[in-house]
């Protein structure tokens, strides 16, 4: 654990005088991440103009909703979104040679060394917004539930990890990987959008479990709202677990089919 | 006519580069669906509550969500200005230099070649998808609806116009993968490909019917549903006269930035 503090600690040291090469891109991450905020809410007070509940949610709860996911967004765009985002150019080019040999955990260290700490301020807003939600649902705010909401959000964090790693493990054994990522962008669209609480019967199993963005930005509202039970952690916690084994056997199954670019 | 040549070449190369991953366009019309399945079951649960909201009923805002999900996927294409952007970067864009045709004609037959491609994809995906949905489709069948097989492609045609003049900023700024971003996220919102912009307040609406992004979507997707009272000629004309905007500026900048070019390598 000790080493991957300390790896993280150089890769983040590293990576900010590198990001200062281009200070223009530098500055437009929190502008980028400012705009998809803007757009977001735009689009949500749009949806919530017409109609006062969905899926018997109300605008306080969308505005958690919204927020929670603003948050997420924010973290795994700073962190290791553009890192896994290089992942299948890495294994085309046989890139990934350079990590194999290094005595790191070599997804570990792609999936961090382009961390992009600009994106990270947009988690503000969705704080801003969360409580603003918080407010209009004139919730107590129980400590034990703001640490569940905490809690949980990092559950998702790490499941967010899982389900974009999973997403181009498949370069191993495709060229090209279009599909998952379109996929992937329409998940990742939707989940700022539409609430779990409106999927039902089949949709609800594939959105949970098989494609799990329907939990990620639900499970911390309800908690946050104080309407979830053991029941939400039991899921998200097995949810989780499945989804960090798959990753982790792909991942190792896809190195043993790897065979570098130039060999 | 020598031009026309080589840009039809390079749509070709480009067609048969994109030929190769035939199982990736599969795929592609198959997942496609999960835009419009998500949009289902939003909309759904919106309407449950109302009949209409705003003027549209809940199988207009399926045929809505059917057509626009599959008409951004063609206008936003813009695979040739992160090409750009990323051979500037690496300092390949020097080839471009020395090739004996215009830069802008060479991005404009990969656009083209890349274009027609997703259009053919949109096609059978529209239907795919149609067909499943068969029940919510309303499209009233009139002669005006031949007036889309002009203001696709001029949107198209704007489009590649607009990517490509943003995407010359690179020439100064060298790495603007944050500017692109926040290009694609703004076109996205503005061109009605997330919610139809009549759901936006009044004021907005009309301030966005004066850029072209308003026709590149929106427009076309209302005129098929019926629901638009402005003339299609104005929408061509507003179309026209934003792409020679942008043509006119992509120009002038490669004359004029060329020289911030530092290609790397050299």
């Amino acid at each position: 654990m000790k080493q991957y503090w300390q790896v993280l600690k150089v890769v983040l040291t590293s990576r900010i005088s590198r990001q200062m090469m281009y200070r223009f891109s530098f500055w437009t991450a929190a502008f980028v991440d400012g705009s998809l905020f803007l757009i977001q809410l735009l689009t949500f007070n749009a949806i919530f103009s017409q109609v006062e509940s969905i899926g018997g949610w109300q605008r306080g709860h969308m505005a958690i909703f919204v927020g929670t996911f603003t948050i997420l967004d924010a973290f795994y765009m700073g962190t290791y979104f553009f890192g896994v985002l290089n992942l299948p150019e890495f294994i085309r080019n046989g890139q990934l040679d350079l990590y194999l040999v290094k005595p790191v955990n070599p997804l570990f260290l792609i999936s961090t060394e382009s961390m992009d700490l600009g994106s990270i301020i947009l988690s503000i807003p969705g704080i801003g917004m969360v409580m603003w939600g918080a407010a209009q649902l004139q919730l107590p705010l129980n400590p034990l539930w703001i640490l569940g909401y905490i809690g949980m959000l990092l559950l998702m964090y790490v499941l967010m990890y899982c389900l974009m790693v999973l997403m181009r493990i498949p370069a191993f054994w495709l060229v090209k990987l279009t599909v998952f990522s379109n996929l992937e962008n329409a998940m990742v669209e939707f989940s700022y959008r539409v609430p779990g609480v409106m999927f039902k019967g089949v949709w609800k199993f594939i959105l949970y479990i098989l494609l799990p963005y329907g939990l990620m930005a639900t499970l911390p509202t309800q908690i946050l709202a104080g309407e979830s039970r053991w029941t939400a952690w039991l899921l998200a916690g097995g949810v989780l677990a499945g989804f960090w084994y798959l990753m982790d056997r792909l991942w190792h199954q896809g190195l043993r089919q790897y065979n570098s670019a130039s060999s | 006519m020598n031009t026309v040549k080589k840009v039809g070449g390079i749509a070709a190369i480009t067609w048969k580069g994109l030929l190769i991953y035939r199982a990736d366009a599969w795929l592609n019309i198959v997942f496609a669906g999960a835009r419009v399945i998500l949009t289902f079951l939003l909309w759904s649960a919106v309407f449950s509550a109302k009949d209409r909201i705003g003027d549209y009923t809940l199988p207009m805002m399926i045929t809505y969500a059917v057509f626009s999900t599959q008409l951004a996927q063609l206008q936003h294409k813009d695979d040739h200005a992160w090409q750009l952007a990323s051979e500037v970067r690496a300092g390949t864009f020097s080839k471009y230099l020395v090739h004996p045709f215009s830069i802008t004609g060479h991005f404009f037959g990969l656009w083209l070649g890349a274009w027609t491609h997703q259009l053919l994809l949109s096609l059978v995906t529209i239907l795919v998808w149609a067909l499943a949905f068969w029940r919510y489709m309303v499209i009233p069948v009139n002669a005006d609806l031949v007036w889309l097989l002009i203001l696709v492609p001029l949107g198209g045609v704007f489009m590649m116009a607009f990517n490509h003049a943003v995407s010359l900023a690179s020439l100064k700024f060298t790495e603007i993968t944050g500017l692109l971003i926040f290009k694609s996220n703004l076109v996205e919102f503005f061109s009605g490909a997330l919610i139809p912009l009549q759901l936006l307040p009044d004021w907005f609406e009309r301030v966005l019917r004066i850029t072209p992004f308003y026709y590149v979507i929106y427009y076309p997707v209302n005129f098929l549903l019926g629901a638009e009272n402005q003339p299609p000629l104005r929408a061509c004309l507003v179309l026209a006269g934003w792409t020679l905007v942008f043509v006119l500026a992509a120009r002038y900048w490669l004359r004029s930035a060329h020289r911030f070019y530092e290609g790397v390598g050299i």
